[in-house]
């Protein structure tokens, strides 16, 4: 059966609009992010964030339309992201959603945030096995997911303090390298050609929980107490320490749970240290590794459509009537 | 002309539809939280009760604020939305304005006044379209001519302070009806100028109060 399904994605700090046939075949996928808006205040700001989505949705989606080139008359159902996220945020890309559904008599669709980030490795790669492990790291999350079939989950490890993303930003701020912490920590990683400074791994206790509060804290202490560290090799030996613990657990929970394959998710993804030990360790135990492509890695709507367009079809349209839920679990 | 109006900037979330200067159908509700939840089922009870199909609308009107920040956006985020779906106008209206038209008779001046919270209240005169005050309940009676009459929730909310020197006429709400029958002829635009009223920045750009990471960010 054919599907096609347009989605609204105003979750956090991107407005991103998007048509995906089939719930893999991705026909139009416009990103606006807000980061420049974000970047003065060191994070992102609700209320700024909110106000951004009003302003940006309406040419975000018409543009989405036309590069889709498609009639409304042709979609099956419209989908948004309901939650979690920021409630201002969600309820202008959810209020827009269900309108589109009445005006264009067409299915609404909510769809978990979180469901999103695991559809998006059937955008890239269809007949990927389940059952699966996904880790999703972002600013917002950091867990492990054991995809046991499409649309059935479990949560098995999670971070119990910061997202690793938001350590990211953390220790950018210390150290003064500005916002987002992620991509420029990124950058002086590579960049760096010495011996990165050591930091202890937090929670390596055998559970696949993490905390990245710890290591922020450590790189912090290192700092006061050796005060002539150059920023490059304290950015180098945090982002190493991070990567070890989150590729660590996760091969832990792909020998736990017996998976023959393995996926990352979220914005933290597109970091070049954790695709890389990520798809080593993978194929050294044999395990198929999906590294999404980047564009699929932070928020975006072909993955709510993706995971939308699966969602309608196991449970129906959404009532008209519904809202968001910032703290929606999986 | 079937015209659509929507009024969610404030507790009252409201739906009316009209053809030319006679209502058809009006919903509304007071609700502290749920505009979004309401909003969209009451577009599709109006049509329904006006037995009238959502493309014969040729024109939406949208109560802009200022008032509650999420509810401003709801409503004009479906506004802008169904402007863009059918591809018809939105005309913008304050909710002072909306409050104004539901004030009852006085033989003084009359002000439409909404909680801004903060201790603020956003305050206009009825009938002068300047653009509205900003100010403290205090800051507003010192501005208040004599034998004044106000209404709206920011009049009830501080009708202690203001009866003092003033009449307060209680429980007063946007009319959703007025909007959708206002003669309009010089208002009609093109959805993208339909922006909320905030009238203050963002408490983050006045404070520069951070919050880290992004969503669920401590």
């Amino acid at each position: 059966m054919s599907s096609l399904v347009l989605a609204i994605e105003t979750s956090c700090d991107e407005t991103s609009v998007a048509v995906v046939a089939d719930g893999t075949r991705m026909l139009s996928n416009v990103v606006s992010s807000q980061i420049e808006i974000h970047a003065p205040f060191g994070g992102v700001v609700p209320e700024v964030a909110s106000r951004a989505h009003l302003e940006t949705l309406e040419p975000v989606l018409s543009q989405a339309m036309s590069e889709a080139n498609i009639e409304p008359a042709d979609l099956t159902a419209v989908a948004a992201t309901n939650g979690p996220g920021l409630i201002g945020a969600l309820l202008v890309g959810v209020t827009a959603a269900k309108t589109l559904a009445l005006a264009w008599d067409k299915p609404y669709v909510g769809v978990n945030h979180l469901e999103g980030h695991l559809f998006a490795a059937f955008l890239e790669r269809p007949d990927l096995q389940v059952p699966m492990i996904t880790m999703l790291v972002s600013g917002g999350h950091t867990s492990i997911v054991h995809v046991k079939e499409r649309g059935r989950y479990e949560v098995v490890g999670s971070t119990i303090d910061d997202a690793a993303g938001e350590a990211f930003d953390k220790v950018a701020r210390y150290l003064g390298l500005g916002y987002p912490g992620g991509p420029v920590i990124d950058r002086m990683a590579q960049a760096f050609e010495g011996e990165p400074i050591h930091f202890p791994r937090g929670m390596m206790d055998g559970s696949l929980d993490f905390s990245f509060s710890g290591m922020k804290t450590s790189v912090i202490n290192y700092v006061r107490k050796h005060p002539e560290t150059p920023n490059d090799a304290l950015a180098a030996g945090f982002q190493e320490a991070v990567v070890d613990v989150l590729v660590t657990k996760c091969m832990q929970a792909v020998e736990t749970y017996g998976v023959a394959s393995a996926c990352l998710g979220g914005g933290v993804a597109a970091n070049s240290a954790l695709r890389q030990k990520f798809a080593a360790e993978c194929a050294a135990r044999g395990v198929d590794a999906l590294v999404p492509a980047r564009q699929f890695c932070t928020d975006n709507a072909a993955m709510i459509a993706a995971a939308g367009h699966w969602r309608f079809e196991a449970d129906g349209p959404t009532a008209l009537d519904s809202g968001a839920t910032p703290n929606l679990r999986l | 002309m079937i015209t659509l109006a929507l009024s969610s900037s404030t507790a009252l979330v409201g739906v009316a539809l009209a053809h030319d200067g006679d209502v058809l159908a009006e919903r509304s509700l007071l609700t502290d939280r749920r505009h979004a939840e309401e909003i969209t089922p009451m577009v599709q009870a109006v049509l329904a009760a006006a037995d009238t199909q959502l493309t014969a609308v040729s024109r939406i009107v949208v109560d802009v604020g200022p008032g509650r920040y999420t509810g401003m956006r709801v409503g004009i985020a479906t506004a802008k939305t169904l402007a863009y779906a059918l591809g018809v106008p939105v005309a913008t209206v304050t909710s002072l304005e909306l409050i104004g038209a539901d004030a009852p008779a006085h033989d003084g001046p009359r002000f439409a006044v909404v909680d801004a919270r903060r201790n603020q209240v956003f305050a206009a005169e009825v009938g002068n379209a300047t653009t509205p005050l900003v100010v403290s309940p205090a800051e507003l009676i010192e501005q208040l001519p004599r034998n004044s009459l106000l209404v709206g929730d920011g009049a009830d909310r501080y009708a202690d302070e203001f009866s003092a020197v003033a009449s307060v006429h209680r429980g007063v709400v946007p009319s959703v009806a007025a909007a959708a029958t206002l003669d309009l002829a010089v208002r009609g635009g093109p959805a993208a100028l339909a922006a909320p009223l905030y009238l203050r920045e963002p408490d983050a750009a006045i404070n520069i109060k951070i919050r880290p990471g992004g969503v669920g960010g401590k």
